[in-house]
């Protein structure tokens, strides 16, 4: 038996596509014949069982196709000519009027998206979506299987790399850093993060940085409003950094002294699993899955205040006692997405599915 | 997990900051980021700061879409899906040779800026070795400063005795 991996786009690094490698490593380990499929594979990934989605083997019936759904693609409309064994991983679709003002092409793929999740309600055996709220989302959209959920499967291990020195020399002072990880991206809604430490800096802090870290490709309107929002507040300290080295990465998150994240839609979050992973106090905005991901640990801010957070910033940073607390919950949580406890959950899930 | 974790109050907290706020003289600023968004006036002029990795992806993603189909898949089923098939197949002589124009310049774009691309690369890497250059010339006349000051010290020494 084989069960395989379709995927509109294999990205390198990104939350998706780091997801379907490690999967494909777990379902080697159990043992099954496995490989991913994509219509666009990023040249970075070098693995001979990664493929182009047109090189899709035939499938028998006993067969299992595992389909990542993230956004729209001409991909969905072949999943029922497949006549074997279905599962769908919901990853979930950013709403399209989060991105219309942007990037319209994007806003249009996820506008189709949502169409085809719709459309595929029918067409799947089984469903694992990375969040509580992915999953209520698709028993909204009519899906009727089974559906579990699976959180993302982080390589934690990767994580204790040597961090770029070069980034820890440049920043490693006594300023207070605030960090917020993930691609620039309206959803994300970076100018709350920028908006929030104005207050923090201007009237509480005039030593500390932000750091606005992920690429802004694709978006590169949004990242400009960004730059044009911090030149006309006249606040120093922002720092985009763009797409950088993974080193370069670790070296922001060993910087940091908070996390701020105030995004509007997120199916999972991967950069809250790393901050809980890198020991760095959360402060979110309670927002689509973010309460779930960060499963009572963290600070959730139940409105979109920016001075509030700007206090609530200080708090953390000041209080040793809640931060210490904040730590020790936090590190609670990070021990429910360790890879083995994700790995032996999927195994499981894949067993019950498959009767073996 | 959840019933290990340590209770924080946040209620409280959150009473506490919305005094904070009160004493710390917040003023009422105008700090919308709504204004700006979408307007290409107030981000004209904004300095983009190069980045490698943008630029690749940049060309890579051109690279990847540059060759557009004129044909979409339609889900069979229901008069809707009828129609939209029956309009593709009208308008496809229209299509391709328009279809088939832009993709010959998107072609020759991806092109393009896959030489500037490589151009920037080799000029990133003729730095890179210069820079190499620079700091082991560095190092040598860090190391000759050194061996001066020394022997200027030793001179000195000579003159004094003498």
């Amino acid at each position: 038996m084989k069960i395989i991996q379709l995927l509109p786009t294999l990205a390198f690094g990104d939350a998706v596509g780091n997801d379907t490698m490690a999967l494909m490593q777990v379902i080697r380990d159990m043992g099954y014949e496995t490989g991913i499929y994509a219509e666009s594979i990023d040249d970075r990934v070098k693995d001979k069982a990664v493929r182009p989605a047109y090189k899709i083997p035939y499938m028998k019936p006993e067969d299992i196709l595992i389909y990542h759904m993230s956004i729209g693609s001409q991909l969905t409309y072949t999943i029922p000519d497949y006549n074997c064994r279905k599962i769908m991983i919901y990853h979930n679709v950013t709403p399209p009027e989060l991105l219309e003002d942007y990037n319209a092409f994007t806003a249009n793929a996820c506008r189709e998206g949502l169409e085809q999740v719709r459309y595929l309600s029918d067409k799947f055996d089984y469903c694992l979506a990375d969040s509580e709220y992915n999953k209520q989302e698709l028993i909204r959209m009519g899906y009727t299987c089974p559906i579990d959920v699976l959180p993302i499967l982080i390589p934690f291990e990767d994580y204790k790399k040597t961090p770029s020195r070069r980034v820890l020399r440049r920043y490693k002072d006594d300023k207070v850093n605030i960090l917020f990880t993930g691609r620039i991206a309206p959803n994300k809604k970076q100018e709350d993060v920028i908006k929030s430490f104005y207050y923090y800096k201007k009237y509480i802090d005039p030593d500390s940085r932000l750091f606005l870290v992920g690429s802004y490709y694709g978006m590169e309107n949004y990242y400009h409003s960004l730059k044009a929002f911090v030149e006309r507040l006249d606040l120093k300290d922002v720092y985009f950094t763009g797409q950088i080295r993974f080193d370069e990465v670790l070296a922001y998150y060993h910087l940091a002294d908070v996390f701020l994240c105030m995004s509007e839609h997120e199916g999972f979050c991967v950069p809250l699993a790393e901050a809980l992973d890198f020991k760095i106090p959360i402060i979110a905005y309670d927002s689509s899955a973010i309460g779930g991901t960060l499963g009572g640990s963290g600070i959730l801010l139940k409105e979109r205040d920016h001075k509030a957070a700007a206090e609530m910033i200080h708090r953390v940073v000041t209080d040793q006692a809640l931060r210490e607390t904040v730590l020790y919950n936090q590190d609670i949580r990070r021990q429910d997405f360790e890879h083995d406890v994700i790995k032996k959950q999927f195994e499981k899930y894949i067993r019950d599915f498959s009767g073996e | 997990m959840s019933d290990q974790m340590k209770e924080i109050n946040i209620e409280k907290i959150m009473e506490e900051i919305r005094e904070d706020i009160k004493n710390r003289g917040y003023k009422d600023e105008d700090i919308d980021f709504e204004n700006i968004t979408g307007n290409v006036k107030a981000v004209l002029g904004v300095k983009t700061d190069f980045s490698a990795f943008e630029l690749k992806h940049a060309v890579e993603g051109a690279a990847g879409q540059h060759k557009i189909e004129y044909y979409r898949m339609i889900p069979k089923g229901g008069l809707k899906s009828f129609i939209q098939r029956s309009i593709r197949k009208m308008v496809r002589f229209m299509m391709i040779p328009m279809v088939d124009q832009q993709n010959q310049f998107n072609y020759q774009m991806v092109v393009c800026m896959r030489q500037m691309e490589a151009y920037v690369n080799e000029c990133d890497s003729r730095l890179e070795q210069k820079d190499q250059v620079i700091d082991g010339l560095e190092e040598e006349i860090f190391q000759l400063k050194n061996r001066c000051e020394a022997l200027e010290s030793q001179l000195e020494g000579k003159e004094a005795k003498a």
